[in-house]
């Protein structure tokens, strides 16, 4: 199949880095695969195999392929990429990033049943279904490359924490995860390690801040640490969190979305209601002290990132293309 | 059951109404529901929109929330078109002005009484007591003696009262008292059942709302009588839970008695029979906060 990704940029966010991966993921299995973005420069430090290409003006020869996926608004940019049939990637609830006009068009979006929809969470998935009203939606979920994310056996005298995430920025809630962090140095003798794209005067409240870290160095620092505390109100997927299982470094974290289909209390992770920072700060407690209960979560969270690797989402956006092409019942 | 509580704090810090919660949504977690906190003062999202985002199968909320104006005109938009269960909480009196009840199914309240009985007449309020947290607050008996330990939070109009039972107490060191009205301001949660725990020997009155006729027994009555050798006032209340021995033992109803008893067990010259601990400790079966939410989700389903 020749299939074509539109993104709205291409700078390194979580959401960009998948369709990365599933670019290379799909090539890996003989497509042909093309990734349109307003600015013409893959993101620095990946291995993009997929041709990467600024999008062509609305005036230029039209192009044809067999799939086009766009990601995010991208779906209402007017452009000269032509299809035989158009995807949609959902990858968060994007409509409560935007408002107005903006927020009411990818609303219409999800609900146009001429759309396939390829959502990254059944929490997704579930939505377009029943608040779009929206039938035309397959979940593919998300993975992890096992290349790069692998855990080591490192034993350190004092936990490590490490908070993921801008700061400041409203939906992602870093601020809340400090003070998680905070609370519980209160009771144990823990680090905290900060890792985001930017990260805005932590003071005291953490050891170590790795601000933009590149796509190879990421991995290095959840197998430093011993927990990953995110406390994002809203999260599509929560791929970083499968990144830092496969590394050993075990989610602590609300029940934001579509995570809670891979993160599961006490099994592989720790996991409480959003907004409920006192029951977070208990279950990392209980964590730090039990080290029956740390062993086996890190060797299920593992496991768990074992379980996912991009290969099947592969299969899945392959099942779902030919679904759309009319090639597969 | 996906629940959303609406709090004013994510972590208890200075009202008493966290701390009900904290306990509250660790024993309904305990029992398997997911409990998202919704901070008011605080929304990182509108709360429509929040509640458009996940689909919650009950709202829980302090009764005094739906004094504010917006809170209760979006939750009564909310209802139109989404059947959600509403319930709150009646943890202070007075209850809130009439149009509150409009948007809940019923209430739960630890109080008994005079109000409570009025309310009830025409609307659908529930007693659910205050109580304590199974895992946090525990007897230890590996800690090292503390000597006895007031927690509470006794500023503002309640202060004359509690000053009434603890300023000698206080002044003369037989008491640490721990709270916003005292030197030491501030116990994190998790680390009260300890302290208690330490501390052995545990003062707790109740306060004069009493005396108009409502009835409360408060979280410390609880929380103290599972960790340690409570020295309580007297309610009716009690007389409800302890036979004649658990009352005469571990509660005095002349303030003088109360303070003398507190005094001689920190000095040694009292002692409680283990008889006393066993027969107090039976006298708590069935009202952890595990008991109380387990009724809550009962009335639910």
């Amino acid at each position: 199949m020749d299939i074509a990704y539109v993104l709205p940029t291409s700078w390194a966010c979580g959401g960009i880095h998948a369709v990365y991966y599933q670019a290379n993921e799909l090539i890996a299995r003989g497509h042909g695969v093309t990734v349109f973005s307003p600015v013409a420069e893959a993101a620095e430090g990946f291995p993009l195999k997929a041709q990467f290409r600024t999008i062509p003006a609305p005036s230029a020869a039209a192009e044809q392929f067999d799939v086009l996926v766009h990601v995010r608004e991208m779906y209402r940019m007017p452009g000269a990429i032509c299809a035989r049939r158009n995807f949609l990637l959902l990858q968060d609830k994007d409509h409560l990033l935007v408002s107005g006009a903006k927020r009411s068009a990818l609303l219409r979006d999800y609900a146009d049943p001429s759309l396939n929809i390829l959502a990254v969470s059944e929490w997704l998935a579930q939505f377009v279904r029943e608040k779009c009203a929206n039938n035309n939606v397959q979940i593919i979920g998300n993975g992890v490359d096992a290349g790069r994310y692998f855990p080591d056996e490192v034993r350190r005298e004092r936990m490590r924490l490490l908070i993921e995430g801008d700061f400041p920025d409203p939906m992602r809630n870093v601020i809340e995860a400090i003070e998680v962090a905070n609370r519980v140095r209160q009771h144990q003798r823990v680090q905290i390690w900060a890792l985001g794209r930017r990260f805005a005067t932590p003071g005291k409240t953490v050891d170590a801040v790795f601000e933009n870290a590149s796509e190879d160095q990421i991995p290095g620092i959840y197998r430093q640490c011993d927990l990953l505390i995110k406390t994002a109100i809203i999260e599509g997927f929560g791929r970083p969190f499968l990144e830092a299982m496969a590394c050993g470094c075990v989610p602590a974290t609300y029940a934001s979305g579509g995570l809670a289909e891979f993160c599961r209390h006490d099994e592989n992770s720790l996991v409480t209601g959003v907004g409920n920072v006192s029951l977070l700060v208990w279950h990392i407690l209980r964590f730090l002290g039990d080290e029956r209960l740390r062993d086996r979560l890190r060797a299920n969270a593992i496991q768990t990132a074992r379980s996912m690797p991009w290969s099947r989402v592969a299969e899945k956006l392959e099942s779902a293309f030919r679904r759309g092409l009319g090639e597969e019942a | 059951m996906k629940i959303l509580a609406l709090c004013e704090e994510s972590y208890p810090v200075m009202l008493p109404a966290s701390y009900v919660l904290f306990h509250q949504s660790m024993s309904l977690e305990r029992l398997g529901h997911e409990v998202h906190l919704f901070n008011i003062r605080k929304p990182v999202l509108p709360l429509l929109e929040y509640l458009d985002a996940y689909e919650f199968d009950l709202i829980y909320l302090d009764l005094e929330h739906l004094r504010s104006h917006s809170l209760l005109h979006y939750l009564k938009q909310f209802r139109v078109y989404e059947p959600m269960r509403v319930v709150a909480a009646l943890l202070k009196l007075p209850a809130p002005p009439e149009q509150v009840w409009d948007v809940v199914d019923f209430a739960v309240t630890p109080w008994k009484g005079k109000t409570v009985d009025s309310l009830a007449r025409a609307r659908d309020i529930r007693y659910l007591p205050l109580g304590y947290n199974p895992v946090l607050h525990v007897r230890n008996p590996d800690l090292p003696p503390l000597g006895p330990v007031f927690v509470g939070n006794t500023a503002g109009d309640r202060e004359q009262e509690a000053e009434a039972y603890l300023k000698a107490l206080r002044e003369e060191r037989t008491v640490l008292c721990i709270g916003p009205g005292h030197e030491q301001k501030y116990l994190d949660p998790f680390m009260l059942g300890r302290v208690y725990a330490a501390a052995r020997c545990l003062p707790n009155f109740h306060y004069a709302a009493e005396a108009g006729g409502d009835l409360m027994l408060n979280e410390r009555f609880w929380q103290s009588a599972r960790c340690g050798i409570p020295v309580n006032d007297r309610s009716p209340l009690m007389e409800e839970l302890w036979n004649d021995t658990l009352l005469e033992t571990f509660c005095f109803a002349d303030r003088q008695y109360w303070q003398d008893r507190v005094r001689r067990l920190n000095s040694g010259a009292d002692h409680v029979y283990p008889e006393a601990i066993v027969e107090l400790d039976r006298s708590l079966a069935g009202h952890s906060y595990d008991d109380r939410m387990r009724q809550l989700i009962q009335w639910l389903v």
